[in-house]
């Protein structure tokens, strides 16, 4: 099933759903059929993957002379795997969004927000032109803002989604003079021909006379495009957007963190890889950014008061994860141990997130003093959200565990080969401590029945849905259990996918298996340790609760640095009123007052003075005369 | 040429015998003489037909009229864009004239501007040229902005002697052009005028660069920009936005860019520098200003900007790029100013720093147009804004000349910088009118206060320009003004033509080759012309 | 012998004979006001046919008459001609008497309606007319005068009626601006003559021949002495064209005079004093064409124009009566007829030409839309001087007030005063042609502020016309609506076909 199908049935989707805002119902339905065609088609494609092929594209290229744009798509096994998981996924949200936003006036807007941004991710998934990688990642990033703000009644949604779009933005500066650089160096936006023009390494004859790409601007160019990654991707120093994003409605975080936008950058970098791996100093700048990111966010996960931003900040350390595979791995190996992760997150992430919503509608918010012991009055929730836990703590044959070895394998063989790779190492090792114990504290959180010396003060909860009847809750919840149930099947036995051989893996090697189990089992008995009365989370977060909900302060900076810039928006436009159009109104002004002036001159006309005029000029003339006679 | 008669006999003819039309009449008769314009447009697209006729023998000139790749996508735009506000006329009229000046000086524009893309001489260019002032002032001074007649007057008279200014001296240029190379056909130019000596292309390149740089507008003269579009009417903005800045960039395209090539590559560096700054300079005052309208006509400075950015490269891309980049922000500027000047035309002011209530509740559709036209301007792509900038900073990465490789690619950082900037303001301004709650309309006031803090809270964080002024200011606003009316939503001609211009944007983003295939052998055909 | 074409002479004759013939009629029978009327338009109009045929006719072969025998004479022609009317010259006649027409129509409204048939009246009319006639003739002969004397007695027959025009108000305005036009006229008669006798001096030829004064190029000595003439003779025409520093007599004579003498001021007499001046330069562009460029002389018409371009401009920028700001925007379009001549070539005498033409036409038809406009129904015409008074004019009574407008926006070379435009370009382009391009960025500075001063007037014509309807009456009489429909036709034919104007040339 060629890719071009996935993405025009699902743009055909975002359409109708705009043309039927006036009928939820139907609209319900478009999104629903639709995306549920697109899962089947793309499980289809998996199914039947073959290796690399570029497609053309209903699209005709541009031609523009030194440089051509020939916008072609491609597949791969391992982009099928991928184009499944993101199918999937926003075939789960669209069905739990059925039942999740039934009472919202705005749902058929959302449907179709939804579906043009997974049309984008197929797009960016299949893209074979970086033009195209680049036009999916930009319409990602507005789907992104309209999500986020979904509810523009809340001015928190609107400054998240402001945030959200304004961090990523200003990172794809790098994104997109790095494609500029690669398109223009290569004199095409085929995937290929840039691969061809910059993958190799260059030859240098005796004379110095080099040939072949030129290294330094290339590894410039890489580092540039992993700086638009680490936005997309909320990675150190661009982490702090993803948290505030939980202002969007639950299902769109699952869409956006599970599949589409924040594992763009793996994608990306993936399909580059042939090029990033040649790029030392870029890789260098992913390896430190990711290990830092992957413990930092673990450690916020820790300290959360609201599950679900513990979900977010998972999410940045899981998708530090993935990219710390491509930041070390051997080039021989190439990306796909990191894209198996970004599909095995994909599966576990929206799982939990469904889950939490659930949970968040039973209990009324996310906030973890809100969501204490709720696990008791929804066994579904509590099962679903558990396996999706042991998933992300990596517990082995979970799909989660499988994919976080190869990794660990991956960055190990990294590590011994020049490169990022032992720093990665350490850091991912730490990590997997780390995740296990927030797990395990997410769990106890919603397992533990409330016990009284837990002061529910703050139900400061992101997820403020309109609080509903119980009838409202039970309407229509048969979809939204059914999905999380698939999920959780998939997340069980996900790893099978290993036996259609769509990613080139090594075969995990039992001593790491050893040592994860043994890692996690630290973590987890760290949160029981801690967790034994109350909240492990609040007991380790302290007094000091709220700098992990606010991400150490990060906001802080960003908005020093917005303030920066609005002085000197401030500044030039003083000088644009004051000087620039200083010069024209004082022309204006000179041009008036000289006209009065000589007006004034002839004002008192008598002959006289006429006649000394007369006498003037012709002196002048005479002059000139005279000055001709010589 | 049908295509010009029409227009100009009608716009005329109102002007003279329209005085006692109703508006309904005027409109109408406008209307009808737009959409024969349109059709003729759309047959001169087609079977481009040529005239050639004796004009003015004294400077060897002739009614020279025909169409190229180049000029056909800009009289089209042209075309549409005159049936569109002669329809918003069909719906709203402003006072300060009789409807018959207002429809008649909506179309004289229409038909100047028409005649300078149709132009094959020089001269004749340069006529046409002037032809769009006298009516165009008549729209800012007569029919503008209703509360401020000292701003209105200001602002034409601005607008008038400004773009004169740079017309003149680019007729210095022209006459300059003509006397040396010995003929004022384009045409024959082209060959003409690259056999000069390098010395002279440079004084022509300069005298035409600068003379229509006024008109486009490249910093640093744009000042006579923003307050044109404030007072002018709706009808008004959009056709300065939507035609006359194209003229300038044409005129560019058409005089330097092609007849004296050498001379414009030697001046195409500082061209560039200037677009750059350009940029960030319109962007950077975007963030801060208060005036919606103001605001839109400087985010035009920064897409003007990318535009000269990509002609300065002398590249095929760059040329391309500006040729779309061109189309695009006449559609999108359009588009924004019928929203917008709606809105004003609504509640008397758009004045940011006061609490509106947000279109996304209170007025669907308008609201939809409105974040359409701020994504396309912020360059999203599928929509038009985008392959003009994205192609405008490709072909600053590697211009024609390898010289000046080092100054074009800064400024293809700062267009990429503007481009975040971008983001910033649209973001912004539809935080501040797109997005949040619909006051009711007996507690409009106390709410929009209310809302008013409630943004600025919010606002505390990365557009902290908006929540430094809104505590304060928003409050006594609201006190002095009356409370804005909810029912802002587009009706009958203007959600028409909103409709038309966003799926005109939808259009040329999705399938930028539309444009881009017409252009191409122009392109190349200029292109050859350079070294 | 001296040859004698009376058809080549008919333009300047009929004028005279009209003279004569009013006169006579004036003796015979008094108190006819339309008789005296009817005899000048009939006179005009029948110089005006006569001069059509020199106007269309080839450059090469000119109307020549009053020509010494052959024996003495140089050139193939045979002798040296004392009257020439080449088309150039043939149109600035035709220009010229179609001008003093209009503003004898105007005369002929001007007096009212009302006007008791007094004997007085009629004879008063009947003087008006003679002198009209009498600078008609001189204007005419000063085209065609080949020759010094002719040359300079012709320019003083046109000129000397109009002070007289300006006189006869006998209001003490009309003193003052007549005294100043009298002693500034009297100046340069003076000059004139200083003039005339170095150039003689110089050259030893009573003509304007190109042959003499090539020779007396040549030597040093005469070469000086023949500046010093050129100068002395520049600055006497400046004051015709009143240039800047000789316009001082301007703004009060337009002030002081009876509008239609205004018009025929502003209109007539300018296009004499060009055609005098072009008779004076067309031996130095032979000069320049053969190489010799007498710069001086194009310096010092270059300043001439500068000055008065921008000095006239400023000024009207600010003038607050209407009559004033259209005499200072006669300095600054005077300094434009200058602009094209500084080429010294062909090209540029038949700019100036054209340029001179519009520019007369726009400034009778805008003065006969003042003419107009008066206080009420019996009050003294044109009296509305005040800017503001003419509120909204264009808009409460298109039929005078568009006229005006079309006017001022030809003045101000902007469409749809495309006439306007098209003679600026070709006036900048025979600038430029010579290489004076720097010039041409002192044009553009007029330019942008002339656009602001004529636009100035254009956005009162245009405004909401209510507060001032009441302190003004409109009635055209039939004269100064058949100028303003001719006027308005010719700007408007000839801005979509200019070729005519120049074909004429």
């Amino acid at each position: 099933m060629n890719p071009q199908v996935l993405i025009f049935t699902m743009v055909f989707a975002a359409i109708a759903g705009l043309l039927l805002k006036r009928w939820h119902a139907a609209a319900r339905a478009v999104a629903v059929g639709t995306s549920g065609f697109t899962a089947i088609a793309a499980a289809d494609a998996m199914a039947r993957a073959t290796d690399q092929q570029t497609l053309g594209w209903l699209v005709p290229g541009l031609d523009l002379g030194p440089v051509s744009l020939p916008l072609d798509l491609g597949t791969s096994r391992a982009t099928a795997a991928v184009a499944f998981a993101v199918a999937l996924v926003a075939a789960a949200v669209q069905v739990y969004s059925t039942w999740y936003l039934r009472d919202d006036d705005r749902y058929p807007t959302f449907a179709a927000t939804v579906s043009l941004f997974t049309a984008a991710m197929l797009l960016l998934v299949h893209s074979h032109d970086l033009v195209l990688t680049l036009i999916g990642w930009e319409v990602m990033g507005w789907c992104s803002y309209l999500l986020i703000g979904h509810w523009s009644r809340k001015p928190s949604a609107r400054r998240a989604a402001y945030k959200a779009f304004l961090v990523t933005r200003v990172a794809d500066i790098g994104f997109v003079l790095g494609t500029v650089g690669l398109i223009a160096g290569a004199g095409t936006s085929s995937l290929e021909g840039v691969i061809a023009a910059w993958g190799g390494a260059p030859t240098c004859d005796p004379l110095g006379q080099c040939t072949g790409p030129d290294s330094v601007l290339r590894a410039i160019l890489l580092t540039l495009l992993v700086v638009g990654v680490l936005g997309k991707s909320a990675q150190v120093p661009f982490q702090d957007w993803l948290p505030d994003a939980m202002e969007g409605p639950t299902p769109a975080s699952a869409l956006i963190h599970a599949a589409t936008m924040v594992a763009a950058g793996t994608v990306v970098l993936a399909a580059l890889f042939p090029v990033f791996a040649q790029a030392e100093s870029a890789r260098w700048v992913l390896g430190v950014s990711t290990a830092i990111t992957m413990l930092l966010a673990a450690l916020l996960a820790l300290g959360q008061s609201d599950l679900k931003r513990l979900l977010a900040w998972s999410t940045v350390s899981q998708v530090a994860i993935m990219l710390s595979a491509l930041a070390s791995a051997p080039a021989a190996d190439g990306p796909d141990a990191g894209l198996f992760h970004l599909w095995s997150h994909a599966l576990f992430k929206s799982l939990l997130f469904l889950s939490l919503g659930l949970l968040g509608v039973v209990a009324g918010g996310t906030a973890a003093s809100l969501l204490r012991g709720v696990g008791t009055r929804s066994r579904l929730g509590r099962w679903t959200f558990l396996i999706g836990l042991l998933s992300l703590a990596g517990v082995p044959f979970l799909v989660g565990g499988l994919s976080k070895e190869h990794v660990l394998a991956e960055v190990y063989a990294g590590a011994m080969n020049r490169g990022p790779g032992l720093f990665v190492l350490c850091s991912l090792l730490a990590t997997v401590v780390v995740t296990a114990a927030y797990s395990t504290r997410a769990f106890l959180v919603i397992a533990q029945t409330a016990n009284d010396e837990e002061p529910a003060a703050d139900a400061a909860s992101t997820d403020a849905q309109p609080n509903r009847t119980d009838a409202v809750r039970r309407q229509g919840r048969g979809p939204a259990s059914a999905v999380l149930v698939t999920l959780a099947l998939l997340t069980l036995i996900g790893g099978l996918v290993l036996v259609l051989d769509l990613f080139t893996l090594h075969e995990a090697s039992w001593i790491w298996l050893a040592v994860t189990v043994v890692l996690i089992s630290v973590g987890c008995g760290l949160a029981f340790a801690l967790g034994r009365s109350g909240d492990p989370g609040v007991r380790c977060a302290g007094r000091h609760g709220h700098r992990f909900d606010t991400g150490f302060g990060a906001d802080t900076a960003y908005r020093a640095l917005a303030r920066a810039v609005v002085a000197l928006a401030r500044g030039v436009a003083f000088l644009d009123t004051e000087v620039i159009d200083g010069f024209v109104r004082g022309s204006a002004v000179a041009a008036r007052v000289s006209g009065g002036r000589l007006d004034r001159a002839h004002r008192a006309e008598r002959p006289r003075n006429g006649a000394w005029l007369v006498v003037a000029g012709l002196l002048a003339l005479l002059a000139l005369g005279v000055f001709a006679w010589r | 040429m049908l295509l010009l008669a029409v227009p100009l006999l009608t716009g005329t003819g109102l002007i003279v015998v329209g005085r006692r039309f109703s508006r309904y009449a005027a409109a109408w008769v406008a209307l009808t003489a737009a959409a024969l314009t349109a059709g003729a447009a759309g047959v001169v697209a087609w079977q481009r037909p040529t005239v050639d006729a004796a004009w003015l023998p004294e400077v060897g000139v002739r009614l020279r009229l025909g169409v190229d790749g180049i000029s056909i996508p800009l009289v089209l735009l042209t075309a549409v864009i005159g049936v569109l506000v002669t329809a918003l006329a069909t719906g709203y009229v402003p006072g300060g004239g009789s409807p018959g000046t207002y429809a008649g000086c909506l179309l004289l524009v229409e038909g100047g501007a028409l005649a300078t893309f149709v132009a094959g001489d020089a001269l004749l260019f340069f006529v046409a040229f002037e032809l769009v002032l006298v009516p165009m002032w008549v729209l800012i001074t007569r029919f503008g902005d209703p509360h401020d007649a000292r701003a209105r007057a200001d602002a034409g008279q601005r607008f008038v002697l400004y773009t004169g200014a740079g017309s003149t001296l680019m007729l210095a240029g022209i006459l300059l052009l003509v006397t040396w190379a010995g003929t004022s056909d384009l045409s024959a130019l082209v060959a003409a005028g690259a056999g000069l000596p390098v010395g002279r292309q440079l004084t022509v390149a300069l005298l035409l660069t600068v003379g229509l740089a006024v008109k486009v507008p490249v910093w640093p003269l744009h000042t006579w920009l923003p307050s044109a579009h404030t007072a002018a009417p709706t009808g008004g903005s959009v056709l300065l936005a939507a035609i006359l800045l194209k003229m300038g960039t044409y005129g560019l395209i058409r005089l330097p860019f092609s007849v004296v090539p050498e001379g414009f590559v030697r001046i195409s560096p500082w061209l560039a520098i200037a677009g750059g700054l350009g940029i960030l300079w319109g962007s950077l005052v975007c963030l801060v200003e208060r005036d919606l309208k103001r605001l839109i006509a400087y985010s035009s400075v920064a897409h003007m900007g990318f535009v000269i950015i990509a002609m300065a490269s002398n590249t095929e891309a760059g040329l391309q790029a500006a040729l779309i980049g061109n189309l695009a922000h006449g559609v999108i500027s359009a588009l924004l100013f019928v929203v917008v000047g709606g809105l004003k035309e609504r509640w008397g002011s758009v004045d940011l720093d006061r609490s509106w209530p947000a279109l996304r509740e209170v007025a669907p559709h308008r609201g939809f147009a409105l974040i359409l036209g701020l994504a396309a301007a912020l360059g999203l792509p599928g929509l038009a804004g985008f392959w003009g900038e994205f192609l405008a900073v490709l072909a600053a990465w590697h211009p024609a000349d390898p010289m000046r490789i080092v100054v074009f690619r800064t400024v293809a950082v700062l267009a990429a910088v503007g481009g975040v900037l971008a983001a910033g303001y649209c973001l912004r301004v539809a935080r501040l009118l797109w997005a949040g709650d619909a006051p009711t309309e007996t507690s409009a006031a106390a709410d929009a206060k209310g809302g008013a803090r409630l943004d600025a809270a919010a606002g505390a964080g990365l557009d902290s320009e908006t929540a430094a002024p809104l505590d304060s200011e928003a409050g006594e606003g609201l006190d002095s003004e009356t409370v804005a009316p909810l029912d802002v939503e587009t009706r009958g001609a203007e959600r028409f033509v909103a409709g038309v211009l966003a799926l005109l944007i939808i259009t040329l983003g999705v399938a930028p080759w539309l444009v881009l295939d017409i252009t191409h052998p122009a392109v190349l055909a200029l292109l050859g012309g350079l070294p | 012998m001296i040859t004698l074409n009376w058809w080549a002479l008919a333009p300047a004759l009929i004028p005279a004979a009209g003279l004569i013939l009013v006169l006579v009629l004036d003796a015979l029978l008094p108190g006819r006001r339309r008789l005296p009327l009817a005899v000048g338009v009939l006179a005009l109009l029948g110089a005006a046919a006569s001069a059509v045929p020199g106007a269309i006719g080839s450059a090469d072969t000119p109307a020549r008459t009053l020509c010494l025998p052959a024996s003495s004479g140089t050139g193939a022609t045979g002798g040296e001609c004392f009257w020439q009317a080449g088309p150039l010259s043939s149109t600035l006649q035709l220009s010229l008497l179609l001008a003093t027409l209009a503003a004898l129509l105007m005369m002929r409204d001007t007096r009212g309606p009302a006007a008791p048939e007094a004997t007085s009246r009629g004879s008063e009319t009947a003087i008006d007319v003679t002198l009209l006639l009498g600078s008609a003739a001189g204007g005419v002969a000063v085209a065609a005068a080949h020759d010094l004397g002719t040359w300079l007695v012709a320019l003083e027959l046109a000129t000397l009626p109009v002070i007289a025009l300006v006189a006869r108000r006998g209001t003490r305005r009309a003193g003052h601006g007549s005294l100043s036009l009298l002693v500034t006229s009297l100046l340069s008669f003076a000059l004139l003559v200083v003039g005339v006798a170095l150039w003689l001096v110089a050259t030893g030829d009573p003509t304007w021949s190109g042959a003499a004064v090539a020779t007396a190029w040549a030597d040093p000595a005469r070469r000086a002495v023949l500046l010093v003439a050129v100068l002395a003779l520049l600055a006497g025409i400046g004051f015709k064209l009143s240039a800047v520093p000789f316009h001082a007599w301007t703004p009060p004579a337009f002030a002081g005079a009876p509008l239609p003498v205004t018009a025929l001021l502003a209109a007539a007499s300018k296009i004499a004093a060009v055609a005098a001046l072009v008779a004076m330069l067309t031996p130095f562009v032979g000069l320049a064409a053969s190489g010799t460029h007498p710069h001086v002389l194009a310096f010092a018409l270059g300043t001439l124009a500068v000055a008065s371009m921008l000095v006239g401009t400023v000024v009207a920028l600010r003038a607050g009566d209407i009559v004033r700001l259209l005499a200072w925007s006669t300095i600054a379009q005077g300094g434009w007829v200058l602009l094209p001549l500084i080429g010294l070539s062909t090209a540029g005498l038949r700019a100036c030409a054209g340029y001179v033409m519009t520019y007369a036409a726009a400034s009778l038809l805008a003065f006969a839309a003042l003419s107009a406009v008066r206080r009420t129904a019996s009050g003294e015409p044109g009296a509305v001087r005040e800017l503001a008074a003419y509120r909204g004019l264009a808009r409460s009574d298109p039929h005078v007030g568009g006229p005006l407008l079309l006017a001022m926006v030809t003045f101000a070379g902007l469409p749809p005063g495309i006439l306007g435009l098209a003679t600026k370009v070709v006036a900048l382009a025979s600038v430029i042609g010579a290489g004076l391009w720097p010039l041409a960025v002192v044009a553009v500075i007029a330019v942008v502020l002339g656009i602001a001063a004529y636009l100035r007037v254009v956005a009162v014509l245009l405004a909401d016309p209510e507060p001032a309807r009441a302190g003004r009456v409109v009635l055209a009489g039939g004269g100064t609506l058949w100028v303003l429909a001719a006027g308005t036709a010719l700007l408007v034919v000839a801005g979509f076909v200019p070729q005519v104007l120049y074909g004429l040339t």
